[in-house]
């Protein structure tokens, strides 16, 4: 029993690593643009798909395809924000309407895509055979057993790789200088000279790329498939909120925390019910702490 | 320099600003002086493109530049200290000046500049480091005035500067006003601080009600009575 738990625990960190690095990219695209990115999700399913061409049709691995992809997602990323967000903030602007109309874009734009590629693809569950899918760690600790396939553990890392890399971007850098003003004072930042809608784009491609990288650790060991964007993109809003609005930490902590009451859940429930347990552990969260575990009121 | 005319502006269908027609000539301070709710903010944003102009231009050293975004405003030349300061309060104080100096152009500069700063504003240089939303209400002041001299405005413009500051600050902000006016920028400030603004302006103008109801020299509105019984109470 102890036993079984300890490994629902390892599976779960893993997994929550996973997690993590998906919602990153969102995190920071909601604390700097304060966009709520409901096509988040269908943009990392559309990246596996990418991956799944470039592996069935050329044999090229997804960890190599990421400097593929990741720069066109870079661009997909600008231009949403650029062509359907910016035109509608600053249609916006100088107004005392709610912006019901932004959410509302990205959820369009989620759906077209997802059903654009159901489309295409058919809902078949396909899977990109890598050889990091097919080969194992195995850690022997006397009785215990524990066994995984290397993807996982690299996407799990990935979760470290792409934070740091997006926080050394926005705290280190000229252009992340310009990020953390346009988040923290969008008024303030356009009066000093700062392009606002430029940041935005840039900040809405960094987010995008992110997703990007982790939606090809993703596709080394789960399935591709026009649906996994709705199932994963949820679950980053849970975890975006859950560890604190434009915290990058936060996003870690957020989908570890996840990941580990998923899997250690369904050692004493079923598997659906443990989903469950996510979804009560995100309301009570947003009831004794709105800004999340780690957020500093939705900045980056 | 700035030339503004028969400017109207407001929010949604509201209008707030009906048609106001302004001036400001190289290397003056002009005063802008009004009630609550006179329209002052209003026509400030809507000069610097935070919100839309509805109807009017607004000239810029002959150039038009009405309705552009306020980044491009910035670019040709008129920065703006905004109510309540609008720090970045999660950076330090030199990454605030240093975001009032990030264009291409401005950037060359950035390290005299901030040199500059350091020497008008001693006190900044002490707290380089700090988170400025750690900052006292008059280092804030400091860090907005620093940061929109950055780049090197031909026309800064004040909303409200004295908001909130301890009367010795208010006399040490007036004297900055003076130095800035000194080394050739051109000073267009809103206050509520009537009289002590405007025995430093060169012209002044007194908006109600989203209008000019009367202008002239700085020296001249102190006089007049009709003025004195509204704002100063004497």
């Amino acid at each position: 029993m102890l036993d079984s738990v300890l490994l629902a625990l390892i599976y779960g960190i893993l997994q929550g690593g996973a997690y993590g690095a998906i919602a990153l990219g969102l995190s920071v695209i909601f604390g700097v643009t304060r966009v709520t990115n409901f096509a988040h999700g269908a943009m990392l399913m559309l990246s596996t798909f990418l991956y799944y061409e470039l592996f069935t049709r050329f044999g090229i691995d997804p960890y190599i395809g990421i400097l593929l992809v990741t720069p066109v997602l870079y661009l997909l990323g600008m231009a949403t924000q650029k062509f359907l967000i910016t035109p509608l903030l600053k249609k916006e602007r100088g107004t005392t309407q709610d912006p019901a109309s932004l959410l509302l874009i990205t959820l369009g734009l989620g759906y077209a895509i997802s059903n654009l590629f159901m489309m295409i693809y058919g809902s078949d569950y396909k899977t990109i055979p890598t050889a990091a899918s097919r080969s194992y760690l195995t850690v022997e600790i006397g009785d215990f057993l524990f066994t995984t396939q290397w993807s996982r553990v690299i996407a799990f890392l990935a979760a470290f790789i792409i934070g740091f890399a997006l926080w050394f971007i926005i705290n280190k850098t000229e252009l992340g200088k310009k990020i953390r003003a346009v988040s923290q004072n969008r008024d303030a930042a356009a009066i000093c000279g700062v392009d606002v809608y430029k940041t935005y784009a840039v900040a809405f491609g960094l987010g995008i790329a992110a997703v990007a990288v982790a939606g090809a650790c993703l596709s080394e060991y789960y399935f591709v498939q026009p649906q996994v964007g709705t199932l994963f993109g949820t679950k980053s809003f849970l975890i975006v909120v859950l560890g604190g609005l434009g915290s990058i930490p936060g996003a870690i902590l957020g989908g570890l925390i996840f990941g580990i009451v998923e899997s250690v859940g369904a050692q004493f429930i079923t598997s659906s019910a443990s989903s469950m347990l996510t979804f009560i552990l995100f309301m009570i969260m947003l009831f004794i702490r709105p800004s999340g575990l780690l957020g500093k009121g939705g900045k980056v | 320099m700035l030339d503004v005319k028969e400017l109207r502006a407001g929010y949604g269908d509201i209008e707030i600003v009906h048609g106001i027609s302004l001036k400001v000539l190289d290397n003056q301070i002009v005063a802008i002086v009004g009630a609550n709710g006179a329209g002052k903010s209003t026509f400030i944003k809507a000069l610097m493109g935070m919100i839309p102009v509805k109807k009017g231009t607004v000239t810029f050293d002959g150039q038009d530049i009405t309705s552009l975004d306020t980044n491009k405003i910035c670019d040709h030349g008129i920065t703006l200290i905004p109510e309540g300061r609008q720090l970045f309060p999660q950076m330090t104080v030199e990454e605030n000046l240093d975001i009032g100096a990030c264009t291409p152009t401005t950037r060359k500069d950035r390290d005299r500049k901030k040199e500059e700063m350091f020497e008008l504003l001693p006190r900044l240089r002490e707290r380089a480091k700090q988170m400025a939303g750690t900052l006292s209400g008059g280092e804030q002041q400091m860090v907005a005035t620093a940061r929109a001299l950055m780049s090197s405005p031909k026309l800064l413009v004040m909303d409200e500067p004295s908001w909130g500051l301890a009367p010795i600050l208010v006399t040490e902000l007036f004297q900055t006003i003076e130095t800035v006016r000194s080394e050739g920028t051109a000073v267009l400030i809103i206050e509520q601080n009537v009289a002590t603004t405007l025995s430093i302006a060169d012209w002044g103008y007194v908006f109600e009600n989203g209008n000019v109801t009367m202008e002239g020299a700085g020296s001249e509105l102190l006089c007049d009575e009709g003025l004195k019984k509204a704002f100063l109470g004497i």
